[in-house]
């Protein structure tokens, strides 16, 4: 076997080798008893050539001895080919070898000539010909034409390009083939990823939506979880935070199909093993399929109730060593932050709070006076907290990546290395990762071949932290947000302004830090045998591993003269996960006339375990010093746990193809959980479902529409991720309490689960309905309805707390969701001018249909009729203007004041208003948080050798509340921020301002009850990427000895257009702000 | 046809013997690191699991998870919601400002975490006699549960009423439909469970085993319940019982029995026990000034000040030794170790300032930058911790001997018992006259002169433990003490007070600090929680709610 690794580092060196390479270069080769094909591997290791033969025609067998010092290639040749019958031809440092045609005078050989042309008549440079059955071919010139020498009569000629209709032409004698190219309509003979194997899209009768390389390498993400927004329908993806290393997004497929602890969250398989997304690099992504109804996701089984994502990785191909380099960098800043107001502004408010509530002024007038004039900034200073925090770190972005491919007949390889280092624009918020991918395949012989996959990952994220009070940046962020501008920063002497001990400066000088950093690794191994043509055995087995290790110090830090922060803390977590899966299949494939069908069958076993351990100390020697041993051994902790689960499964698939028309797929599952009783630990998920491809249909005959099928699937899918152990009557161990004179801790149980006896898993019935539209090659459309229905969600019934202990799940809820997923793709070309477009757009209706037996449950927002996350609570009726106004209204459920929040009375005992407003009564349904529309857009346009690409995405229909330090001020002493301005107040008693009174608060207030006042429309559009790129004509690449060069910049996150509170964005809400990214980079191909 | 069989006999041999290769996985997992109930109550070390698991607070040490053994949380409820004082952040204000209302979250913590215990306390219940041990000590476990058990329904009836009542482990179906039992025969049921419980005690544990309930603590337990239920001669029996058993004693400390120094003294009759670090307290963060590091939660306020008397043994309105002037000069000496001054009181060193014309720069405790009352509840104040204030390890008394003497002696002017000299120098005089306190004797045997006195003392001596609103409850007085204005420490002399101008004084020169509210007709029962309502429609609410 070829020493893959040795070879693309070989051609890696003489990447710089030139045209004049074949007469400069010498070589040396001395072997014996060495086969012909040994030795050009031998060549091509100390060389930039690479060999081309078909094995078939050409004789690499043979033995031979050769002893060769420092001699050009040609003479080496000579030596070497010739004298064994075979002929070459140099194609730069391509070597085309070819029987010589003496020796083979029975053989026709020819040279074929063309040209290629496209459907306007203009010329198709690089267009790639190819000998059907051999690596042997060429590229179209400038002018579209193309020369091939030692093509048999009887050859077949591939023409293929990107974009355009692959063509299969039999030379049948002619040395003359002329060719054209016809557009390929978009994506219909692509082959997309499907549940273990591939399939022609064209004869999909699932709903799957696939997102191509092309896509993804636009788009620069810093997590794979991010590149789904507004690619494709029926997906959400919702980032919930801006921050280095935790700006993954959470993926949603159609809808929320349950409310439990299972989870919403689909099942991600990377080349066939279940893992990470965001565990791989996003550059590494050759496509993505998201199986979203029964029929594409049921062999997937008890996973694959909330749909699946298949990730394929890029593989070697056949050809020459290319090397790729990516590389861009940039930097980040806050898109949107909330104004705090000035620090005699704050004095000025909290003076108004504290006279509202009849309470004395804490600043007296001269106070203002100097916080206005600045002359005291250590006593009376105006610290911007908040911006200062955010404004912190410089925000540098910087991402490499490498790509080596190439491969002959037998072997090929892809070899990558990625690195993104990632600092935030709060300063120590960082995140790097290396990921390395290597992906080998080798063919044993001609049925027989294997593939080996290394995938790893090392990555850390580090960020400052509070000391004791919030963790991480976002604990920063909480308290900056909370401290006002009236408490300094750093003081003259040194000291930090504190508030009860808080001080973001302090915190942020001190040693403080978290570090969460994990290591993952996938590595699989797998043949395919092809046992008799038309059956196929594949195998594959894979182990994923991967450990985390959490890192939190908490230093001493000496606030000012009268508060220390001590002792100095150090906590650290280790996680191990390993999950080994094992699965093998067989594929049988057979046409008989117009009858068509493919068959699959196999089995596949997963094993999980997972532990961690914990350990903290507290009285470091010093702030320098956290490794745990440095720690005071007094007050050592330790805990660790773990927890095992086991999946094994039988699956199958069989489809039928008629006339190539009429489609039927079925696929079955059966899985065996070990999280459920042994009497319901086996389950079945089938599916069928069909289709029509109308369009070939003889009696269909339409000059616009020139592909249509329709088609629908019903299946059944589940969902098995609930706790480990639900249904097992368990004693909580860590229940420990201290006795004794001279305490001691002792070990102790409690039950505090009630468990579930006879749980199984939760079911979803999907039923789906599609149409594929193709129009004259330009535009491609599809649209599916669905109705999806999970039955049996394990539900923690809402327990009275009388109970005493928490309720493990039950089989007790049914959800629904409806919906339309509309796709829709265009492109077109105007001369210079190319552009494309597609939109996306979702709708999804969202129901609970039951819950045990009750209509509700309030604290879940749980409610029969009503969708998931829905937001219970009070109307408001704007702010009550005076006392009259109060003494008119309904009775509050608070004593209520001029200026507080006026809640409608909208019921009673009697079922009608009763004058008085409380939580039985008066509070319904007021919104959900959960975007009912979901859409995206790409739009391309190209001009030339510039391209730009646009990518924005939205959701409507969605609610969201912030509440805490972002939704009020004076709450435990927080900030007002600048739109709490427009308030009401004894002078302007506006019942329609946008805050109440000021009051400082305590968390009991009206404010604080979930009600129409204090909830925001959350919908927003975003336009999430411009990108402006340029491809350097080939004339000036080749000057510089590589094959292509792009360059570009783009924008991250520009703009987005919403009615939420402002200073807040509608996606993230509070914590860590969104960011915005600014960056440039290049592509280089060698 | 042949050939084909033997195909598929490889075919199934080769897809099956990839599984068979490879070891197929079972499918039994059991968990790691928890007990399987089918396996637990077999064994004596499985009893003593379960009772560790009663005894674990349930609330543990978070602001807001309130829980009747945890400090804090009575301090919290039981304290800043009464005329001794209030907190800072308003978390327990609606309490007495007349709006408290069933969606209120400590109403929700307290009720939670009361019945989680219980929860505990009656799986154990249902459990221990399968356990195969020693059955005395068997009989002793089930007691200590039984009281626990007991002291929480005893709370829950007493500050909602009539309450959801199991002594088994209930499914989820029921625990969502039960009803509420009426307040008398729950109390009925655990007098009776105390009764026979206390026999089963021992009267003094090993030092190992300190900490857990006692003959003593179920004693004085039942004691509460006999007062609240005004069963007065049972009361004063009950109380004589623990005075009899010979083994509690008034310590002469006074501050350090409120301390880590003070623990195991003669004096502790129930405790919960705390250990730093492990299962420490974020008491002292709670309870000292800003200055000392801590977040000044609690403000005790002139009222209670007021209620301690001059060192002659007579309360401020006549003793001769008082200057209204010069208010904290010549007053018991529990004043000084209960309650922080302006310019007085000196902690590790440091002045505790908080005089709004103080400088706010250097004295973070000053009242105008948090609604304080310029005072700091001292009594806990530990000088001599020098670990983390959010772990401290001191345990909390929940009742002292010197509440059993008072409530003694209250019982007994109570039940009509005469009072005698012997009878007050056994009782209030003893909890007066302790070496560090060494007030002078009372003399007064007239009841109703006497009653004002004792409830004086008992205001005083257990300030801020957690007792106030019980006492106030029961005496039926929240409605007459609880509402209207509270002031707190003096700022400038009455003849300035028209003119004071940096905060709001009332005419004697004291800052006005709080406003109250309480509903008679509503307050002295509290809110079934609203939670608890919405998933169980047979929950009645109170009056008012």
């Amino acid at each position: 076997m070829r020493l893959t690794l040795f070879m693309f580092l070989a051609s890696f060196i003489q990447l710089t080798a030139n045209n004049s390479y074949a007469q400069k270069t010498k070589l040396s080769v001395d072997l014996k008893n060495a086969s012909i094909e040994s030795v050009l591997l031998t060549i091509e290791n100390q060389s930039a050539y690479k060999f081309i033969y078909n094995k078939e025609t050409v004789d690499v067998e043979s033995r031979v001895n050769i002893q060769q010092k420092e001699k050009s290639i040609k003479e080496i040749l000579d030596i070497l080919l010739v004298e064994n019958g075979i002929s070459y031809t140099f194609y730069g440092n391509q070597v085309l070898l070819t029987k010589d045609k003496v020796a083979n005078p029975l053989q026709q050989n020819q040279t074929v000539l063309g040209k290629v042309n496209d459907a306007a008549g203009a010329p198709l440079p690089g267009v790639t010909v190819v000998v059907k059955g051999s690596t042997y071919g060429t590229i179209t010139n400038t002018d579209g034409n193309y020369s091939i020498t030692s093509v048999s009569d009887d050859a077949i000629l591939i023409f293929s390009f990107v974009g355009m209709r692959t063509q299969e032409i039999s030379v049948a004698g002619r040395t003359s083939i002329h060719v054209v190219m016809t557009e390929d309509a978009i994506g219909i003979e692509e082959v997309v990823a499907v549940g273990y194997g591939t399939q022609k899209k064209i004869n999909l009768t699932g709903a799957i939506a696939t997102i191509n390389e092309k896509d993804i390498e636009k788009l620069n993400v810093t997590q794979p979880s991010q590149l789904l927004a507004g690619l494709a329908s029926g997906i959400t993806v919702t980032q919930s935070s801006g921050q280095p290393g935790k700006d993954g997004a959470s993926l949603r497929i159609r809808g929320l199909g349950t409310f439990s602890s299972a989870g919403t969250s689909p099942l991600v398989l990377i080349d066939g093993i279940s893992s990470d997304l965001n565990y791989i690099n996003a550059n590494d992504i050759e496509s993505i399929s998201i199986l979203k109804d029964a029929a594409s996701a049921a062999i997937y089984g008890t996973r694959a109730a909330n749909g699946v994502i298949l990730i394929e990785t890029k593989k070697g191909k056949e050809g020459v060593t290319k090397v790729t380099y990516q590389g861009n960098f940039g930097f980040q800043k806050p898109a949107e932050i909330p104004k705090i107001v000035d620090s005699w502004v704050y004095a000025e408010m909290i003076n108004e709070a504290l006279r509202n509530a009849g309470s004395n002024q804490q600043y007296t007038e001269a106070d203002i006076a100097k916080f206005k004039s600045g002359e005291d900034p250590d006593n009376y200073p105006n610290k911007r907290h908040y911006d200062d925090l955010v404004e912190s770190g410089n925000g540098f972005q910087s991402e490499h990546y490498l790509n080596f491919t190439g491969g002959n007949a037998k072997n090929s390889y892809l070899f990558s290395v990625g690195y993104l280092d990632q600092n935030g624009f709060i300063d120590e918020t960082n995140h790097n990762h290396y990921n390395v991918l290597f992906n080998a395949n080798t063919k044993i012989s001609d049925n027989f071949s294997l593939k080996v996959k290394f995938q790893g990952r090392t990555g850390t994220t580090t960020e400052p932290t509070t000391i004791r009070s919030g963790d991480g940046a976002d604990g920063l962020l909480d308290y900056a947000l909370k401290i006002p501008n009236t408490i300094a920063g750093k003081k003259s002497d040194g000291y930090y302004g504190q508030q009860t001990g808080f001080t973001i400066e302090g915190w942020m000088d001190s040693e403080a830090f978290i570090e969460s950093s994990s290591n993952r690794m996938d590595v699989s191994a797998g043949f395919e045998w092809d046992i008799v043509k038309s059956l196929k055995l594949t195998g594959l087995a894979g182990y994923n591993y991967d450990n985390t290790k959490y890192k939190r110090f908490w230093p001493t830090l000496v606030v000012d003269q009268t508060y220390t922060e001590k002792p100095s803390e150090l906590t650290e977590t280790r996680t191990e996960n390993s999950l080994l899966t094992l699965q093998s299949f067989l594929n049988f494939n057979k046409t008989i006339g117009i009858h068509e069908f493919h068959v699959l069958v196999g089995f596949s076993q997963e094993s999980n375990t997972n532990s961690w351990l914990q350990a903290s100390r507290d009285n470091f020697p010093n702030n320098a010093l956290y490794e745990i041993s440095a720690g005071a051994p007094s007050n050592q902790l330790n805990s660790g746990s773990g927890y095992e689960w086991a999946l094994k499964s039988f699956f199958g698939r069989i489809n039928y193809i008629l006339n190539g028309k009429y489609l039927l797929e079925a696929n079955t599952r059966y899985d065996g959980s070990s999280r459920f009783p042994e009497s319901k630990r086996w389950g079945l998920f089938p599916s069928v479902s069909a289709g029509w491809i109308v369009s070939q249909e003889e009696f269909f005959q339409s000059k616009i529409v020139n592909h249509l099928k329709v088609r629908a699937s019903w299946g059944k899918l589940g969902n098995q991720n609930i706790g480990n152990y639900p249904y097992q009557q368990i004693m909580t161990l860590g229940v420990n309490a201290p006795f004794g004179v001279s305490e001691k801790i002792y070990s102790g149980t409690a039950a505090t689960v009630v468990p579930s006896t006879n749980i199984t898993w939760e079911s979803t019935r999907v039923i789906n309905a599609g149409m594929d539209i193709g129009l004259g090659n330009k535009v491609n459309a599809s649209i599916d309805i669905y109705d999806k229905l999970t039955s049996d969600i394990l539900y923690n019934v809402t327990a009275s707390a009388v109970l005493g202990m928490t309720p493990s799940v039950q089989n007790a809820g049914v959800v629904s969701n409806r919906g339309i997923d509309l796709n829709l793709q265009h492109r077109n070309k105007i001369g210079d001018f190319t552009y494309s477009i597609s939109g996306n757009f979702s709708y999804v209706k969202n129901e609970v249909k039951e819950l045990a037996t009750v209509t509700q449950d309030i604290s879940s927002g749980l409610f029969v009729g009503h969708s998931l996350q829905s937001i219970y609570g009070y109307v408001a009726d704007g702010l009550f203007v005076d006392q009259t106004d109060v003494n008119s209204y309904a009775v509050q459920p608070r004593v209520a004041a001029p200026g507080d929040i006026k809640l409608m009375d909208i019921g009673g005992p009697e079922g009608v208003p009763d004058g008085k407003v409380n939580a039985d009564y008066d509070r319904k349904i007021i919104g959900n948080q959960f975007p009912k529309y979901s859409y995206g857009l790409t739009f391309t346009p190209g001009y030339k050798n510039f391209d730009l690409f646009i990518n924005l995405y939205g959701v409507a229909g969605v609610n969201k509340i912030l509440g805490g330090f972002a939704d009020n001020a004076f709450y435990q002493g927080s900030n007002p921020q600048e739109w709490m301005m427009d308030r009401w107040t004894k002078e302007n008693p506006n019942p329609n301002a946008s805050y109440p009174r000021f009051l400082i608060v305590g968390g009991g207030e009206q404010q604080f009850y979930q009600s129409t006042f204090v909830m925001q429309d959350a919908s927003f559009l975003r336009i999430s990427n411009i990108q402006l790129g340029y491809t350097f004509p080939k004339i000036v690449v080749e000057r510089i000895n590589v094959s292509g060069l792009y360059v570009f910049v783009g924008v991250k996150n520009p703009f987005t257009f919403d009615h939420f509170r402002k200073g807040w964005d509608p996606e993230m809400g509070s914590g860590y702000p969104p960011a915005r990214y600014f960056n440039a980079g290049l592509n280089i191909n060698f | 046809m042949k050939n084909s069989n033997i195909l598929t006999r490889d075919l199934l041999l080769i897809i099956f013997g990839w599984c068979g290769l490879t070891g197929c996985e079972s499918l039994d997992k059991d968990p790691l690191d928890s007990l399987s109930k089918g396996t637990f109550w077999k064994t004596e070390s499985d009893a003593v699991l379960g009772l560790t698991g009663v005894y674990k607070v349930v609330g543990g040490t978070q602001q807001g998870n309130y829980d009747l053994w945890s400090q804090l949380a009575c301090l919290y409820l039981f304290e800043a919601t009464t005329d001794n004082g209030f907190e800072k952040d308003n978390h327990v204000t609606d309490f007495n400002n007349g709006s408290l209302a069933s969606t209120y979250g400590p109403v929700k913590a307290l009720w939670g975490n009361t019945y989680t215990q219980i929860s505990r306390c009656n799986n154990f219940i249902d459990n221990i006699d399968a356990v195969q041990m020693n059955p005395d000590e068997l009989t002793e476990m089930k007691a200590e549960v039984r009281v626990i058990r007991a002291y929480d329904y005893f709370n829950l009836c007493f500050y909602w009423g009539d309450v959801p009542f199991t002594t088994h482990v209930l499914t989820v179906d029921e625990a969502n439909n039960i009803s509420r039992t009426a307040k008398s025969e729950v109390i009925e049921f655990l007098i009776k469970e105390l009764q026979e419980a206390i026999p089963q005690l021992p009267a003094a544990r090993s030092d190992d085993e300190y900490g857990r309930i006692t003959k003593g603590g179920a004693l004085a337990i039942l004691g509460r319940v006999l007062m609240a239920e005004k069963r007065w001669v049972e009361a004063r029996d009950i109380y004589k019982q623990i005075i009899d058993l010979g083994i509690y004693a008034i310590d002469p400390r006074f501050k350090q029995i409120f301390e880590e120094k003070g623990e195991s003294s003669k004096e502790h009759v129930l405790v919960s026990v705390r250990m730093q670090d492990v299962y420490g307290t974020p008491m002292l963060r709670g309870c000292h000034g800003f200055d000392f590091g801590g977040y000044h939660w609690f403000s005790p306020y002139n009222e209670l000040v007021e209620e301690f008397e001059c060192i002659d043994g007579k309360p401020i309105s006549e003793s001769l030794l008082y200057d209204s002037e010069n208010p904290y000069a010549n007053r018991d000496p529990r004043l000084y170790k209960t309650i922080g001054i302006n310019g007085l009181t000196v902690f590790k060193g440091k002045l505790y300032v908080s005089h709004p014309d103080s400088s706010a720069v250097k004295y973070q405790d000053q009242v105008t930058r948090r609604p304080w009352s310029g005072y700091l509840l001292y009594k806990f104040s530990d000088g001599d911790y020098t670990g983390a204030i959010t772990q401290y390890g001191g345990d909390f008394p929940m009742i002292r001997y010197a509440e059993v003497l008072l409530s003694y002696l209250e019982s007994c002017i109570e039940s009509g018992t005469t009072v005698t000299q012997d009878l007050l120098d056994a009782t209030i005089n003893k909890v007066r006259g302790r070496a560090e306190v060494q007030m002078p004797a009372v003399a007064e045997t007239d009841p109703v002169k006497l009653t004002t006195i004792l409830r004086r003392e008992r205001r005083v001596e257990l300030a801020w433990e957690g007792l106030r609103l019980y006492d106030l409850f029961r005496w039926r007085i929240a409605d007459d003490k609880l509402k209207g204005t509270f002031t707190g420490m003096k700022v400038c002399p009455a003849s300035q007070a028209a003119t004071y101008k940096t905060v709001k004084v009332n005419a004697k020169g004291y800052y006005f600090c709080e406003e109250t509210n309480f509903r008679a007709d509503v307050d002295y029962l509290w809110p079934v929680p609203q939670s608890e309502r919405d998933v169980n429609p047979n929950l009645t609410q109170n009056t008012g709610y």
